[in-house]
């Protein structure tokens, strides 16, 4: 009898492994949130957000998950930061109130409401971005998203890279439509070690 | 090689970098509010009801707005909130101007009015001040908002220095936004310029000045304090460069050129109250120099 207890709950142990969330915390140095959007109706200028925090949560069995992003919105950068002879740098004007107001709102996040899974990893997230002060939902596709271990500390490691599009105007940032585009696609690259 | 050869398929078309010509900046806080407040001020000058006339600067500045960003007060930023402030203050005057209103008891109420709506406008920012400083920044931006609104106010009896005021702040606003990375402040400024030199240009022509009375004067005074703030609190401007900016409209007071012939004297003065705002603009070029 005991033998038999002991084998049902050592079958049981895995299960209940695959069941419970993962957490995993963003690994600042492996996620950067970057957008890009069109310029003069030309060319497609890139950004990217240098400093980033959160985490993402997920439950395989379930096919439940969650995530949650904090953005600087003062690590932003475009390759331009050096104004030299100009009287401002393309980095400096993008951070002004014309643009994402880093002095008034420092931070940007986006907070998920739902998780889709593909097989048992997630495939996209739905959720709410709020980005100088106002909230709007966006839809996020993952292009990519896998699991693996972590050469190093030997931990579990997700990571991807999410996609989705919105208009900046929604969220009040009508400066220079239509010379700098509306339509803004965010790409978030991410990794994270399991807690 | 397809997509070069739409590229300068796309070149010998025409295709237009700036879509039309009201999408260019130029035209949006420059030529268009001119036009527009010179007509509005010869408009209204026909109707004898003085002070009436100044209505013209926002007119300009509505111009320029609704040629670029349009007019929203959602999400109720800092900038917003002062553009709010900033549209009402012609508002308030024209009441205080057609209720016969001349007490010199408005001024200070006025302007401490003024310098108490910074607050409520950059609350926000100066909420995320550590310790003291937040109170020490606030009542610094109110005091020169209070200061400026103030000064701007003494000149409302005065036309031709209320003009030069507008043209040397605006000026003086919109290069020390652009030097500190914010162009729609910029715009902002040269539309109060070009809306206060056209009234100043009319003044001219008439060879009479036209009292700014509370409309003009708190127009001017909200837009170039409120404005001038926010290129300190949301850009990199420096405190020094606002307090020159109080130059302006002292230098448009001084009673100078008194024996000259009435037009020569309205062209001098105009001049030269423009002209102070070379110093804050001198000042704010050496600090993004020094910066850069």
């Amino acid at each position: 009898m005991k033998t038999r207890l002991a084998l049902a709950a050592l079958l049981c142990t895995p299960m209940l492994a695959m069941s419970a969330p993962e957490t995993y915390p963003l690994d600042p140095t492996h996620t950067y949130p970057s957008f890009h959007v069109e310029h003069w109706g030309l060319s497609m200028m890139h950004g990217r957000f240098d400093k980033t925090s959160g985490k993402f949560t997920f439950d395989r069995a379930a096919k439940t998950g969650s995530t949650e992003l904090t953005i600087d919105t003062a690590s932003l950068t475009t390759g331009d930061s050096v104004k030299g002879n100009r009287p401002q740098s393309r980095d400096d004007h993008l951070k002004s109130a014309d643009f994402f107001n880093t002095k008034e709102f420092p931070t940007m996040t986006f907070k998920s409401t739902k998780v889709t899974f593909s097989g048992d990893l997630p495939s996209a997230v739905e959720g709410n971005l709020t980005l100088l002060g106002v909230t709007k939902p966006v839809s996020l596709t993952f292009e990519r998203f896998k699991c693996g271990q972590n050469p190093f500390n030997k931990k579990d490691r997700c990571g991807g890279n999410a996609v989705g599009k919105f208009k900046r105007s929604d969220f009040g940032m009508k400066y220079a439509i239509p010379a700098v585009g509306d339509e803004i696609t965010l790409n978030i690259e991410f990794e994270g070690d399991k807690e | 090689m397809p997509a070069i050869d739409k590229g300068r398929a796309s070149a010998a078309e025409g295709v237009p970098l700036v879509m039309s010509l009201f999408d260019d900046p130029m035209v949006q806080a420059g030529v268009a509010p001119f036009v527009v407040a010179l007509a509005v001020a010869a408009l209204l000058m026909k109707l004898r009801a003085q002070a009436l006339p100044w209505l013209a600067l926002a007119a300009g500045l509505v111009t320029t707005l609704m040629l670029s960003t349009g007019i929203s007060f959602t999400p109720l930023s800092a900038s917003r909130k002062a553009l709010m402030l900033v549209l009402l203050a012609p508002l308030l005057g024209l009441v205080l101007d057609l209720a016969g209103l001349r007490a010199r008891a408005l001024l200070p109420v006025l302007a401490a009015g003024c310098g108490l709506a910074s607050a409520w406008v950059f609350q926000s920012v100066l909420a995320q001040a550590e310790g003291a400083q937040g109170w020490i920044t606030g009542a610094g931006v109110a005091l020169f908002v209070a200061g400026m609104v103030g000064l701007v106010l003494r000149l409302r009896d005065d036309g031709v220095a209320t003009g030069g005021a507008t043209l040397g702040l605006g000026l003086a606003v919109g290069v020390c936004a652009v030097l500190s990375a914010s162009l729609g402040t910029l715009m902002n400024g040269i539309s109060l310029a070009v809306a206060g030199g056209a009234l100043l240009l009319l003044q001219l022509l008439r060879g009479t000045p036209v009292p700014a009375g509370w409309t003009g004067s708190l127009t001017t005074g909200a837009a170039a304090a409120l404005f001038a703030a926010g290129t300190f609190m949301l850009a990199e401007a420096r405190a020094w460069t606002l307090a020159l900016m109080l130059l302006v409209p002292l230098v448009a007071g001084l009673p100078l050129f008194g024996g000259r012939p009435p037009r020569v004297r309205l062209a001098l003065r105009g001049a030269l109250a423009a002209g102070s705002a070379l110093v804050p603009i001198a000042t704010a070029y050496l600090a993004a120099r020094t910066a850069a």
